[in-house]
Order: C-alpha cells, then structure tokens, then sequence
C-alpha cells in the first residue's frame, strides 16, 4: 500500500475514533438498581453540601446500604430502601421522585407542635371575610394591627399588588406577616417583599455554592443585599413576623432577612431551616433527586439550616385553640400593640 | 388545456436549462442556500444532569456566500447563520428530559486554490463564530437551565468538486469549521444562575481553547444543478464541547440537510446571465 494512501486510510480511522470518544460513556451501563443506586449515592457525594455542617460519614452510608441492593428486589423496594438511606442526611430539601411517588425526610416540623390552625384564623380573626391577592391573604384586625397571611414564596407578587395591600394598611399601627406553614419557593419574592420594609441597602446574607466533587469544595461567600423598593410604598412601622417549624427553606430566608431589621420581631417557634438552594439530578431510569446544593448563610455568615429561633417564643395553647385563640397571634397583637 | 401547457412548460423548463451551453464569463453574485436539516441527538450536560441524553434535532440554516472581484475572484466569504432544535431523553431509560435549542453565526474569510484535479478547488482561511444554546431539563430544581455562549476564531476549508452527472451538473463540497480560541459562558460547579443574577461574575467567563473547548463543523453538501437554482441534499455534524468548572458539556448533532440554492437574493434578475449563475463554485480556473 503507498503510504499516501495509508496516511489518507489513518486520517479517516482518526476522525471516526473522535466521533466515538463524544457523549459515549453510558453505553457500558445497565438500567438496573445497582446502576441507579450507585448514580444516587454518586450525584449527592459529589453536590449536597452539607456534609460536615451536619456531621454525615457518606462513605459509611454507601457501606451501611449497598449490599442490601439487588436488583430483583423491585421498584417499590429500590424506592423505600433509597427514602430510607436518603433519610441520613436528615433535610427537608432532599426528595428522590418517581412517577408512582416521592421520599420525604418530615422531621424537621413532625417532632415538633404545629402552631398553626388556618381554620382559627380564618373564623375567629378573619370572620371568613378577607382580601386576597397575589397569594396573600390580607385584613385589619382588632386594635389596629394588619394581618398579612403568605403561604407560598412560589406565589408571585406583583409590585402593584403590594403596593396597594401596603396601602391598606397605612393607618394601622403595626403589621403582621405570618409566614407558618409557609415551605418556601422563590427567592426572589423573599426580596421583593423584603424590600417594602427597609430603607437603606442592608447586607442580607452570603451564597456559597461547590466549586468540585469534593464534600469541601466551596467557593467563597458572595454577598446580597435587599434594597428598599424605589418608587414603591414601605413601611416602617413596627411588624411582626409569625413562624413555625413549617416555615421552611425561602420563609426561612425570609425570616432571615426580617430579623436583621430594627422595627421587626420574630414571634412564634423556630423556623423549620432548610437554608441549602436545591438542585436537582436525574436518576439514569429517569426518577429525579433533589438536595441541598448551595448553602444561603445569614448576614454574619451562620448556616441556618437547622432553622431561626424566634425573638418571642410561644407555642399555641391546645386549651385556648378550642375556644378559637390562636396564641401566637394574639402575642404578636399585644406585642404589636404595647410597642407603640 | 392552456394550464396544462403550461404546466408541461415549467417542467422542461429545468431541462432546456441544462442544455445551454455555459460560455459566458461567469458572474459571482451573493450565493444563497437555505437548509432545513433533521438528524438525531446525543448530548451530556452534568450542569443539569450527570448521564447523557439522546433523541432527535431540526434546524434551519442560512448560507451566503461571495467571490470577491481583486485577485481574479480568488478570495470568497462567507456567511452561515443557524437554528437548531432538539429533543432528548435519558439514553439508558429513554425516560427524563432535556430540550435543547439555539442559534449560530459564522463569518469565514477564504482564499481559493485550483488544484491540477479537474473540477476540483479548495478553500482555506479563517472564521468568527458566534454560537449560543440553551437547555432544559424538565426536573425542576434550581438547575433547569443551562445557557451557552461563545465567540471563537478558528480555521475553516472546504474541498469543492464539480462534475456532471448526465447532462446534470453538480457541485459537491465538504466543509471544515474548527475553532481554535475564544470565550464562553460557564457558570461553577453548582452554582446557580440565580447567583450569577445577582451578579457574581466570578469565574464564569473562560478563554476557550482546545485544552478546555472543542468544537467541530463538519457539512458535506451536493448541489445539483437546475437552470437558476440548485437543489440541495447534505449531511450536517455538529459537535461541542467543553470542560470548565468540573463541569462536562457536549453536544453531538447528525444531521441530513436538504434545501435548494442559488442567486436568490439578487434584486435586478437581468442583471446577471443567470443560467450560468449556479454557485459560487463557478469560478474561472
């Protein structure tokens, strides 16, 4: 063979290896428990991000759990015994979803009382007879005091809508947010709430996110701010803001941010935590994972992941909830009311 | 019956076309090809997800080309400018997935070479490419979205062969595009965008280069003559990589292109002997 022609022959083998070496690696790879295990157990070594923060020996989980797998123990049994290693990590945030169900670690508020009776509310402090929009529900109360209900930063609101519940209660002499029961949703609106009740740029907290794989890998804190909405109403007058061990991930966030500010009082139990942004990964037979991938630290750089204590703690009286008190709010009422 | 006369006229019209004989001077106007392309698609993003993804691609694409008079028409440019849209699933499951889209520019300046083959030229020079994408994968998270964006210079060439088949004249080409250095968009490991909303800029513009970008444009068209117009048929493969932040992307597209070519954007059709107008191909040698 001339060597042109073998050079012209090389060339080609070449270019065809290069198309093989793309995009590639799963071919090896079979779509079974072990396969799915060993993603799962994989994609959170190398993106959840509180390992050390809650102590986790990863390492010792994979150990604890992998020989249990096998794969014709079924998709139901892969699930549970996925759920119950998943558990270790001991977060809300982290989800493994299928398309017959999701695990849930719930700990974090079912040990704890529930502090919140929407039902109460709504009877005894509303009279069935309130506004609603953009997710918040909304009255004045007795004494004055204002009452916002916000059960989901995944509601958006829109600044016109603000605006006008803000409105509603200029003449009020203090305001309530109450944010139990609330599991989050987008940061954003944790800032564009915020943003009502400050008046200068405050520093809010610091995002860190990984760098790598490894368990430390972290980039430096980055710094944000929460500046008061220009062009738009704030209020400044004495607020109070509601909590419970359901107030979770962005409320989380959100109690975070208002606890920074002079005129706000956290009233209520310690926040639910769940400070970790989540992130999300598909399984190879397409079941989905969620963790905690970027922790959010508060303002002076502390880790809320196991929650905020309260600046008043109260637990709601069973006694008093059958005769339809809440105790909480009726705390923040008088607080609210004595500040003055 | 005068339709029908009508109708039997247009369809000889290509052949009475392809008997001129080609004797004048031949003209270089702005040389258009527009292809509609469908293929399959394989691409891994571990931003969004750690395994790869396959499924099919559509796109259209947009082709100018230009012989430049000085220097007897030896230096041509050209112009590409594409969309494309994709579809995957997990490769292992078919389950999951990750739609892709997005949109491509490239300038090449090239010099022409005759070669003592008949009928065969190349074209060699450089290129600007602009080139942004974005995915989505549907498992919600703060990791939805994974945007691209890149401006590479590299070389490009091409090897173009005209023969006749029959009386049909036909051109056949194949095209090289590869980007040498440039700039990209990649955030961190896991950072997220809404971080990068809030400005932190850190580490998320990267110098492009074959240590950690690779991207590759391979085009392999034939356009076969008929009077004014060429019709097109082709293959199309696209790849992207890059490496940055311990983050893995790459995108592979196959595609087969058909499409039709010719002087189509020329305002005055008297202006030019358009039978002789095929492609830009038409050059003297």
């Amino acid at each position: 063979m001339k060597p042109k022609r073998l050079l012209y022959i090389i060339g080609i083998v070449l270019v065809a290896q290069l198309q093989a070496c793309f995009v590639n690696d799963d071919l090896s790879l079979e779509n079974n428990a072990h396969t799915n295990f060993d993603a799962l157990w994989n994609i959170i070594d190398q993106h959840y991000c509180f390992f050390e923060y809650k102590g986790v020996d990863w390492d010792s989980v994979y150990n604890e759990y992998a020989p249990r797998i096998s794969d014709n123990m079924g998709s139901q049994g892969f699930f549970n015994l996925c759920g119950e290693m998943l558990a270790t990590l001991q977060d809300g945030h982290v989800n493994l979803s299928s398309a017959f169900g999701s695990t849930y670690y719930w700990k974090w508020f079912q040990d704890y009382p529930v502090n919140y009776d929407e039902r109460i509310i709504h009877e005894h402090y509303l009279q069935f007879d309130f506004f609603a929009a953009g997710g918040i529900t909304y009255k004045k109360l007795r004494d004055n005091i204002g009452y916002i209900y916000y059960d989901s930063f995944n509601s958006s609101i829109s600044s016109t809508t603000l605006d006008y519940i803000l409105a509603h209660f200029t003449t009020c002499d203090g305001l309530i947010i109450d944010v139990r029961n609330n599991c989050g949703g987008s940061l954003t609106n944790v800032e564009v709430i915020a943003s009502r009740f400050v008046t200068e740029p405050i520093l809010a907290g610091y995002l860190v996110h990984k760098t790598g794989p490894a368990h430390n890998d972290f980039s430096e804190p980055y710094p944000f701010h929460i500046k008061p909405a220009e062009g738009h109403i704030l209020y400044g007058k004495p607020v109070a803001v509601l909590t419970n061990r359901h107030t979770f991930s962005a409320a989380n966030n959100f109690v975070q941010v208002m606890k920074l500010l002079p005129q706000v009082t956290i009233i209520g139990d310690r926040t639910g935590g769940g400070s970790g942004l989540p992130f999300t990964y598909n399984l190879p037979n397409g079941w989905n994972i969620r963790l905690s991938a970027s922790p959010i630290l508060d303002a002076e750089g502390n880790d809320t992941e196991w929650g905020i204590d309260p600046d008043i703690k109260i637990d709601m009286a069973p006694d008093a909830q059958q005769i339809g008190c809440d105790a909480i709010l009726d705390r923040a009422i008088e607080h609210l009311t004595n500040v003055q | 019956m005068k339709r029908l006369l009508y109708i039997v006229a247009l369809l000889f019209l290509p052949l009475y076309a392809l008997s001129q004989e080609v004797t004048a001077k031949p003209q270089c106007p702005v040389f258009t090809a527009i292809e509609f392309e469908g293929g399959g698609s394989r691409l891994i993003d571990t931003y969004l997800s750690p395994y790869c993804y396959s499924g099919w691609n559509i796109g259209l694409n947009v082709e100018l080309m230009q012989a430049l008079k000085p220097d007897n028409y030896s230096w041509v440019w050209q112009q590409l400018i594409g969309l494309n849209y994709g579809y995957t699933r997990l490769s292992m499951s078919g389950a999951g997935l990750t739609i892709h889209g997005g949109a491509n520019y490239s300038f090449a300046m090239m010099h022409r070479s005759d070669t003592p083959i008949d009928g065969l030229q190349l074209y060699y020079g450089g290129n600007i490419s602009l080139m942004g994408e974005g995915l989505e994968n549907y498992h919600g998270g703060n990791n939805p979205l994974s945007v691209k964006a890149d401006i590479s210079a590299g070389f490009t060439g091409m090897a173009v062969y005209s023969f006749a088949l029959g009386k049909l004249p036909i051109t056949a080409r194949y095209q090289l595009m590869l980007p040498v250095v440039g700039v990209f968009a990649q955030p961190e490991y896991a950072e997220s965008y809404y971080e990068v909303w809030l400005g932190n800029y850190n580490n998320f513009l990267h110098c492009g280069t074959w240590a950690n970008r690779f991207d590759i444009d391979n085009r392999i068209t034939v356009d076969m003559h008929m009077g004014t117009w060429a019709l097109r048929i082709g293959y199309h493969n696209r790849i992207n990589t890059t490496y940055e932040n311990n983050n893995r992307y790459q995108l592979v597209l196959h595609n087969f292109t058909v499409g039709f070519a010719g002087d189509i954007l020329s305002v005055d059709y008297k202006k030019y002997n358009r039978p002789i107008v095929r492609a830009l191909y038409q050059l003297p040698q």
